[in-house]
């Protein structure tokens, strides 16, 4: 119990005002409401949405195409999908 | 280049809407074979052994799959698909970075017949686990990859070496 609260009260200190993660998450949850279903090309520091396509294979051909970088792609689940909890 | 020292920190990944927010432990990863895939968020998976991959990225990343190092069935949301394994190397980019700020090394991939996930990949234990101390906290809603070692210094827990890639019961 004691390491768990020296631990918690040094992360504190670490993140204290470096937490950027909410507005990430809210602009990551529209993203994901605009364009559910389809893969998307996030850019990897402020979470805009670069590019999106129906499949993977079309979305990667166009990054690479035009040469766009500092970006990573995922698929923006739709609210029909059950939630995922687990691989196994 | 000077590549940034660890710890790198991630932020989670909001979900769809749902009943109250989901945020997934999620790093920037790349995988390479004869070419170099599209960068993409990968899952951290504690609780799977291996590190799988979406076989879309079999033709991006140019992975011969012809002859895998071997094949296993897994237990995979409730499917037994067969999932073939080989050597590959992964990057881990660097969340804020550009694409050449990254560390790399190889470890078995395994490429199931179907996927249905968001996330290209997922990261579990053997392939990635093995290689970093990774830490997530809800609250600060980050995920913090470190070094190896940095468990031991924290714990005082001496950790053995990464594991090696070697089955043991080859079929």
């Amino acid at each position: 119990m004691r390491i768990r609260m020296q631990w918690t009260k040094r992360l504190r200190r670490l993140y204290r005002g470096k937490m950027s993660a909410r507005d990430e998450h809210l602009k990551m949850e529209q993203a994901f409401v605009e364009c559910a279903g389809q893969w998307v090309a996030v850019d990897r520091e402020t979470g805009d949405v670069i590019a999106a396509r129906s499949t993977p294979y079309d979305l990667s051909a166009y990054i690479k195409s035009a040469g766009i970088r500092s970006v990573d792609i995922v698929r923006a689940p739709s609210e029909q999908e059950p939630e995922m909890v687990g691989f196994g | 280049m000077t590549i940034p020292a660890l710890p790198w920190r991630y932020p989670f990944q909001v979900d769809a809407p749902r009943l109250r927010p989901i945020l997934r432990p999620i790093v920037s990863a790349q995988l390479r074979g004869a070419d170099s895939s599209t960068p993409f968020k990968a899952l951290v998976d504690s609780g799977s052994e291996h590190v799988l991959a979406a076989p879309w990225l079999v033709s991006d990343a140019g992975v011969d799959l012809r002859n895998p190092k071997y094949s296993l069935r897994l237990g995979i949301g409730g499917e037994n698909p067969l999932v073939n394994f080989t050597d590959l190397k992964i990057r881990l980019l660097h969340p804020q970075g550009d694409d050449d700020h990254f560390i790399e090394w190889e470890t078995e991939v395994g490429f199931p017949e179907h996927w249905r996930a968001p996330w290209p990949m997922l990261l579990g234990q053997h392939g990635f686990f093995d290689q970093f101390t990774v830490s997530m906290h809800r609250a600060a809603a980050l995920t913090v990859i470190e070094e190896w070692g940095t468990f031991d210094q924290r714990f005082g827990i001496e950790v053995r070496e990464s594991d090696d890639h070697t089955r043991r019961n080859p079929q």
